[in-house]
């Protein structure tokens, strides 16, 4: 992707990129904390679930007469097990299990304190110098789904709050920059010839240097026309004033003596400095045309 | 006429004097805007010749002092300056005229005239007096068809008098028109000179008022 040429855009991503950023890690971070300590609250109720049924099963188990046989303990009104657990003797037999516990998730005893197989976490525990056997089971993806369903809600708002700020930062990028563009307007505006400074007034700090730069050199290049402008004049009254001088006074004599042979010298001399006149005026004209041009130009 | 040169340049101010005074008028000149102040405000001018540039100051400044103050003495700015826009700023200001340097002294003979017969009510330099013929700007007056030669100061003495037709002029304005020749001005000069007129052009051209002055009579 082309990287915007626009200040307001390029604010406008790179504050966002950041904002998706920031989010997505604390959401991830979080999530992780979280994870470690649903685990223990799982983990400490499993624990409780097994030690809570165990003296009661241990009752029932040597209350009953007859055969052992596997009971099964029908719920008191049907609904989803997380837990489920089984009582087992030494050799296997399952002497009492929850509804819905599946034989097939429990594997061998193997000693009391948690264990763990590809689909659940069990807890065990012994009790009647190991004569009776109690694993309770909760399956993973009980607790996969409460980690995703934490990570949904923390992610949630980032759907929806993060098009709102960014429409929050463009807002308040095009409110900041209102100045900028309103220095641009009239900037735009203003003829080519107009070389008076620009009002900086309401224009950020950062950019006031730019603008007194600008105002600076607008001032130093009308300062430049002037001169080339004065200095046109100027030549022009320093060269007419003398020239106007000797042509008077030519004419003067010419008009005062009697001498014929003075007089036409006289009139020779006033056509030559009439001739130099001429060409200064040319020079001069050509000096302020120079002048025009540049102040044209810009 | 009486006329006020305010030129910075003795060269061309110089030239400039002698033109006007071998037209027959009086000359005062000055290069700098302070005298210029004090001779305005001292002696009645017929018309002022100003210079734009001058050491103490700009010419326009001035003469824009001059308008405020009610005085509508003809100016013609004299000055090198030859944007258009210089010489809208000065015509706005109240000046009647403009020449730009180098000019020819001839052409700034007939603006003067120009400007002073403007003022004077009657832009047409050829005046019709009784059965003389003038043309001021020509410099001739005609009597009966026939021509007559005036000088200088007969001329400077005429000029006064038709430009105030009907208008009682004191021996000391009469004076006043013959500064420029001041070195020879006596006592008597005002009556030998009109004395002339009258000889010249008609014993009743000019009228005694005895003690108060001289007018312009039928011819």
């Amino acid at each position: 992707m082309m990287w915007p040429r626009s200040l307001q855009a390029r604010l406008a991503l790179s504050v966002g990129f950041v904002l998706v950023l920031l989010w997505i890690s604390a959401a991830t971070v979080t999530t992780l904390l979280l994870r470690d300590e649903i685990d223990e609250v799982f983990d400490s109720a499993l624990r409780e679930t097994a030690e809570r049924i165990l003296p009661l099963a241990v009752g029932d188990i040597v209350a009953r007469e007859g055969p052992v046989a596997t009971q099964r303990l029908a719920p008191i009104r049907a609904h989803d097990e997380y837990f489920t657990y089984v009582v087992r003797d030494p050799d296997g037999t399952i002497l009492l299990q929850s509804h819905e516990a599946d034989p097939a998730v429990f594997p061998a005893y193997g000693g009391p304190g948690f264990s763990q197989t590809a689909t659940h976490r069990l807890f065990s525990d012994a009790a009647l110098q190991g004569t009776i056997l109690i694993t309770v089971a909760e399956p993973l993806a009980h607790r996969d789904a409460v980690t995703r369903e934490i990570r949904m809600a923390l992610g949630l708002p980032l759907l929806i709050v993060l098009p709102i700020a960014l429409l929050a930062i463009i807002g308040a990028m095009r409110f900041s920059l209102a100045p900028l563009r309103r220095f641009r307007a009239r900037l735009e505006a203003r003829g080519a010839r107009d070389l008076s400074g620009i009002p900086s007034g309401d224009l950020p700090t950062e950019i006031v240097p730019l603008a007194e730069t600008l105002n600076a050199l607008l001032v130093r290049l009308d300062a430049a026309f002037e001169a080339e402008r004065s200095f046109a004049a100027n030549t022009a009254h320093e060269l007419r004033t003398p020239l106007a001088g000797a042509i008077a006074q030519a004419q003067r004599l010419k008009a005062e003596t009697g001498d014929p042979g003075a007089k036409t010298r006289a009139s020779e001399i006033e056509t030559t400095l009439k001739r130099l006149t001429r060409l200064c005026e040319r020079l001069m004209q050509l000096a302020r045309a120079e002048g025009g041009k540049l102040r044209r130009d810009t | 006429m009486r006329i006020l040169l305010v030129e910075d340049d003795t060269v061309l101010g110089a030239a400039v004097r002698d033109q006007i005074a071998a037209d027959g008028q009086s000359v005062d000149w000055v290069t700098r805007l302070d005298a210029a102040r004090d001779a305005v405000r001292t002696t009645a001018y017929d018309l002022v010749l100003l210079d734009l540039m001058l050491p103490d100051g700009r010419g326009l400044v001035f003469l824009k002092a001059m308008r405020a103050g009610g005085d509508v003495t003809p100016v013609i700015i004299l000055t090198a300056l030859d944007q258009v826009s210089d010489r809208i700023d000065g015509l706005n200001t109240g000046a009647d005229d403009y020449l730009v340097k180098p000019f020819d002294l001839a052409e700034l003979s007939a603006r003067i005239g120009s400007v002073a017969r403007r003022y004077a009510g009657n832009p047409n330099p050829l005046i019709t007096h009784g059965g003389l013929e003038i043309d001021l700007a020509a410099r001739s007056v005609f009597r009966e068809g026939k021509p007559v030669v005036l000088t200088a100061r007969e001329w400077a003495l005429f000029e006064a008098f038709l430009a105030r037709p009907g208008q009682l002029l004191s021996k000391a304005q009469l004076e006043d028109k013959l500064y420029a020749f001041h070195a020879e001005i006596e006592s008597n000069t005002i009556e030998v000179h009109v004395s002339r007129l009258r000889k010249k052009l008609g014993p009743s051209i000019i009228e005694t008022e005895r003690g108060l002055g001289y007018r312009l009579g039928a011819a």
